[in-house]
């Protein structure tokens, strides 16, 4: 039986490798889909984890996590992927930065359940005279999709990196309407 | 539910969910394609029992298409930039075809109970007259 949630959460790898000197590799696909059909407040954990890398000169693994949400008639996608020649400018929802040794390196992992949303105000000093956080730790959505971009700079032959990404969603609080009618699809009775 | 995780495939039956891009969600790259390719890439290794298609979300977003296949052979390296294939348990699986449990209304616990208790009824007479011969 596939759960109604299976798509709140998903995993992908993400593997460059080069055959040649000098290779820009870029990646990016879906993780995750909700059509949840009312509003609710997800949290989330974003995770990547470098399974292994081999580099002959340091490399930054650049992971970034890109969320559309939408409730009744407004949508908007928070990130796009490389959508500027300069990466730095492009604010994704999440990102993570992995600095890559020379030689052979991984089992690495950074997560996190919230995230700081961009600067309020760009004529504001720096640092703000007034701290101004920005931390988001749950989205309101009826719909949500996570997406992800990877990127990694290799530059001989040989060099290669392998890496895990994923997202886990659920809403903060979960009483399925289908349960009213004694209905439990995705099997939630028994549970331990 | 289980995943795999590691190349190659082992035989077996497989699900996955593949992402198309739509004017909503354009910049990625087309599930299906890559899919499609690695199947055509395995032919005879792999096999697509099923497949089922979603419309794009009303509020927007890529396409979603479950695609339902069997290793047969050692197939060439799976794109797990896709996402990692689920591992199947029934042949008959679908993305849509799930069967709710169903738990029975108040009302239709205490006729179970009434019918019960009218079957322990007959079997406690039954005991009697067998007492009486």
């Amino acid at each position: 039986m596939i759960h109604p949630w299976h798509m709140w959460g998903g995993a992908a790898q993400v593997t460059a490798s080069t055959s040649s000197a000098g290779l820009n590799y870029r990646t990016q696909g879906q993780l995750a889909r909700i059509e949840y059909k009312r509003p609710e407040s997800w949290r989330f954990l974003f995770y990547a984890k470098v399974l292994r890398s081999q580099t002959s000169n340091p490399a930054i693994l650049d992971v970034q996590f890109f969320v559309i949400p939408g409730v009744g008639r407004a949508s908007t996608q928070l990130g796009t992927p490389f959508d500027s020649t300069v990466l730095n400018l492009n604010i994704p929802f999440e990102r993570f930065r992995f600095l890559l040794p020379i030689g052979t390196g991984g089992a690495v992992t950074k997560w996190s359940t919230s995230v700081n949303g961009p600067v309020r105000d760009d004529t504001a000093v720096v640092p703000p005279v007034v701290p101004t956080p920005n931390v988001v730790d749950s989205i309101p959505a009826q719909d949500l999709q996570v997406s992800y971009a990877a990127q990694v700079q290799l530059t001989l032959p040989g060099d290669e990196v392998q890496a895990e990404l994923g997202v886990l969603l659920a809403p903060w609080h979960h009483a399925r309407p289908d349960w009213q009618a004694h209905k439990f699809v995705g099997e939630e009775l028994g549970g331990k | 539910m289980a995943v795999a995780k590691t190349n190659p495939l082992p035989n077996g039956l497989y699900w996955i969910d593949l992402f198309s891009p739509t004017s909503s969600a354009p910049n990625m790259k087309d599930g299906a394609i890559v899919f499609t390719s690695w199947t055509k890439a395995n032919a005879g290794r792999v096999k697509v029992r099923r497949t089922e298609t979603f419309p794009e979300p009303l509020l927007g977003g890529p396409i979603r298409t479950w695609v339902q296949f069997e290793v047969i052979g050692p197939p060439g390296a799976f794109p797990f930039g896709l996402g990692y294939p689920s591992i199947s348990t029934d042949p008959n699986e679908s993305a849509t075809s799930a069967e709710p449990v169903v738990i029975p209304e108040f009302g239709d616990w205490l006729q179970g109970i009434a019918g019960n208790l009218e079957g322990l009824a007959i079997l406690f007479v039954l005991w009697e007259l067998s007492k009486k011969r």
